[in-house]
């Protein structure tokens, strides 16, 4: 009887534990963007997070006065789009050409706001960096 | 010369384990003890290459052979001697074979304490298996001896990541190691006994210490990380929720609850077919988590590159995920308990919740992990869960873990009456409410996970130092001892149950740190010339100055990178707290890679952590400053932990033959 009681509560807590991480995620997913998503679909990404990959364009990396606000251009290899990073300390790797991924809300149809940028560890037999040669 | 002998020893060692796997199986099946010994010969033997093999790439990476590709990569002329013998398990390669050396030295071990159980005959042929994955991996896929394709002449090699050069690259990777693979023993006898039908308990007490000791390894060994991660890194955080500290969490999840479960097994011959599968999710999780880091299949700070490693880790996680389900699913019958859970509120039933839970909280954190894998892998789409997902639900099923980890004491074997419950209940239960309700005022929010975690830390605190208090009074006036000398006596009495107490306070004080991260604060300041002031509410941050050390200033301490030093005087509520140089180094030998160190003035209620962002040619600083409440609980907490773990450890072999008499 007890035995029976038990199976089911267990069965149901197991259920409830599936449904639970279900919405929990999708109400917390980040999803991967493009810069041609973001232009050309930058209403349904309003508010939403996301994160974005591609390489620091050349000659674009500028700071505020103050240093703790960083601006540069993203370019994923079809478009290009700015972004916006405050924080005083930016990742080691952090150069033009560097691969980043950026984490962040759009601002404008050519804007981002960064919460998190990270960059790719990069090792001399990586193939990521051969693709970062190529380009 | 040292690429052939390296993958010589390994072939040999992929010959003998093969040998070793094939006549244990012949063996058992046709009962030739002759050759069973042989087979043992065999395992043993392939060890012995294993142990050659690494101390061999060790000398290697000593003496800076840049022939072999590995060296090259992960040392250099300039590495210190320490880190070079850490490049062992640095990089794919090495960490590959580093898993097959700790392997070795348990089935070594396991060899030579020359035990003489009936398990054994189908242990080393699991063992084996899993051995020879390994040996296949590293001889043929991922070999450490693989020569150097052009040898890079000047100063030669391309160093040890600047990130690694810590003292924790020394211990953390070898205790998790240690931790994991140690799991393969008790699984190794789980699969033995199921195999032969011998489903007694007595497996679970011959591998009780080996399991005891890999969970006390491998729960250190993921907070080592943690606190390496918060000195490096940079972001003030010491958990992340990155896929591969998820990797080395759901094994610790599952192994935990099986160290629990195990002791209903022993007193009560109940949860048996939990406990099995208990252990074959553990080990399977762990070699499941190898294939989670090594495959490349998530990005994380941890990954290595992508490599073909993935596919086959892929099948032996499949094979051993089919061969347990055949197992469990034939031998399901032999794991009747002999009795069945009676009552809810009793020790069984608290038991059989806390494995409940435990899975849970896999489900969660495998779902969080492995979600977007799959996503991927069907619909293209990449996407990412952070840090958000993970505390959603982890937290409310981890204080209901630890609420029950609290009142376990309290429960009685096959049942506990509700009047004696309730009176045992009612002191801690009134002081922990109190106690929040003044925490809850001062806070100015009364219901929160804040001061949820207040209640159960107090109501778990009182409780075990209640069962502390009952133990000494009465040996103290049985035996006319002191109060000190009767704690001594009580430890040693029943070294399990009083370790076990220790283990679970070390928890409740990590929980005092992790209460604490939901008061952290960060801000980012900037001061735009020396001697300029900022400040965070109560704390004052004045800039003293900045200057550049590197080889020709500090030829020791400078050796390999070029620093940007600053100064920084710290005061809270207007004292004096300390001085501070965050700094940033150069690593001119390693293509300038940068990177900041971490600065820390810490006490017992807070860290103040300060990174060095930028520093300019006109001296405008900027800092990145977080103060940490209570973080250095969590650190505290896990020490107290060890030691209570220690003391599990040392339990009375005696009790263990007398048990096993009993059986």
């Amino acid at each position: 009887m007890l035995r029976t009681k038990l199976i089911i509560t267990f069965a149901a807590v197991i259920s409830l534990v599936f449904l639970w991480s279900y919405t929990e995620f999708n109400q917390n997913e980040v999803p991967f963007l493009t810069v041609s998503d973001l232009q050309f679909n930058h209403n349904k990404f309003e508010y939403k997070k996301f994160r974005i990959g591609g390489q620091v364009e050349e000659n674009s990396i500028t700071f505020s006065k103050d240093g703790l606000t960083v601006f540069f251009s993203l370019f994923d290899g079809e478009g290009s789009i700015n972004v916006e990073y405050k924080s005083a300390a930016l990742p080691s790797l952090f150069e033009e050409n560097a691969n980043v991924l950026v984490e962040g809300k759009i601002k404008h149809k050519n804007q981002i706001i960064a919460s998190n940028l990270m960059t790719k560890c990069a090792s001399r037999y990586d193939e990521e960096n051969i693709y970062k040669k190529e380009l | 010369m040292s690429s052939i002998l390296g993958f010589t020893l390994l072939f040999l060692s992929l010959l003998l384990c093969s040998y070793s796997i094939l006549a244990s199986f012949y063996a058992n099946i046709n009962g030739y003890k002759n050759l069973e010994k042989s087979s043992v010969n065999a395992l043993f033997a392939s060890c012995i290459t294993i142990f050659i093999s690494s101390f061999l790439l060790i000398f290697e990476l000593i003496n800076s052979n840049f022939e072999l590709e590995y060296v090259s990569k992960y040392s250099s002329s300039f590495t210190p001697l320490i880190y070079k013998i850490s490049a062992f398990w640095a990089g794919m390669e090495g960490s590959m074979l580093f898993w097959l050396f700790i392997l070795s030295i348990y089935i070594f071990v396991l060899i030579l304490s020359n035990k003489n159980d009936d398990y054994l005959p189908w242990v080393w042929p699991v063992l084996g298996i899993i051995q020879l994955f390994f040996i296949v991996l590293t001889t043929f896929f991922e070999n450490p001896f693989r020569p150097a394709l052009f040898i890079d002449e000047i100063g030669g090699g391309s160093g040890l990541n600047p990130l690694l050069q810590h003292p924790a690259m020394l211990i953390h990777p070898p205790m998790l190691y240690l931790g994991y693979i140690g799991f393969s023993v008790p699984f190794a006898y789980a699969v033995s006994a199921m195999i032969q039908k011998k489903t007694t308990s007595e497996w679970l007490l011959i591998t009780k210490r080996w399991t005891l000791f890999s969970w006390l390894l491998l729960s250190v060994a993921i907070v080592l990380g943690g606190r390496w991660a918060y000195l490096e890194l940079g972001w003030g955080g010491y958990w992340a929720w990155d896929p591969v500290e998820n990797a080395s969490f759901m094994p610790w999840l599952t192994g935990t609850a099986y160290l629990h479960s195990v002791l209903i097994e022993e007193k009560k011959n109940m949860l048996k077919f939990w406990n099995v599968l208990l252990i074959m999710l553990t080990f399977l999780l762990t070699i499941f988590g190898t294939y989670l880091t090594r495959s490349g299949i998530v990005s994380s700070v941890h990954a290595f590159a992508a490599t073909d490693l993935g596919i086959w880790f892929f099948y032996f996680v499949i094979f051993i995920l089919s061969s347990c389900v055949i197992i469990l699913t034939i031998r399901k019958g032999q794991l009747k308990p002999s009795s069945r859970i009676k009552n809810i509120f009793s020790k069984e039933s608290g038991f059989l919740f806390n494995n409940l839970i435990f899975i849970s909280l896999l489900i969660v954190v495998l779902w969080g992990t492995m979600f977007p894998i799959i996503n991927e892998a069907f619909s293209g789409d990449k996407i990412t869960v952070g840090a958000a997902y993970f505390n959603k639900i982890v937290v409310p099923i981890g204080l209901c873990l630890l609420l029950l980890m609290g009142v376990a004491p309290l429960l009685a074997w096959k049942k506990t009456s509700i009047k004696q419950l309730l009176k045992n209940l009612r002191s801690p239960l009134i002081i922990s409410l109190l106690t929040t309700f003044i925490f809850g005022f001062y806070l100015d929010n009364f219901i929160s996970y804040t001061t949820i975690s207040i209640f159960i830390i107090f109501l778990t605190l009182i409780i075990i130092l209640r069962e502390f208090l009952k133990g000494v009074r009465i040996i103290s006036k049985k035996e006319n001892l002191s109060f000190l000398k009767a704690l001594y006596s009580l430890l040693n009495r029943n070294r399990p149950r009083y370790g076990g107490y220790i283990v679970h306070v070390g928890i409740i004080v990590m929980l005092i740190g992790f209460t604490g991260h939901a008061f952290n604060r960060e801000v980012d300041l900037s001061f735009s010339m020396e001697n300029s002031t900022q400040s965070i509410e109560e704390y004052q941050f004045i800039y003293k100055g900045h200057w550049i050390e590197s080889i020709d200033t500090h030829p020791i301490e400078r050796k390999n990178h070029v620093a940007l030093v600053t100064e920084l005087d710290i005061f809270e509520d207007n004292e004096f707290v300390g001085t501070l140089f965050p700094e940033k180094r150069i690593y001119i030998h390693q293509d300038n890679q940068q990177h900041a160190e971490v600065m820390l003035i810490s006490s017992l209620l807070r860290d103040i952590y300060i990174i060095l962002g930028s520093l300019d040619e006109s001296g405008q600083a900027t800092m990145k400053i977080r103060i940490n409440p209570m973080v250095n609980f969590v650190w505290i907490g896990i020490s107290i932990l060890f030691l209570g773990g220690l003391l599990c450890l040392d339990f009375d072999s005696s009790v263990l033959r007398m048990v096993r008499r009993n059986d």
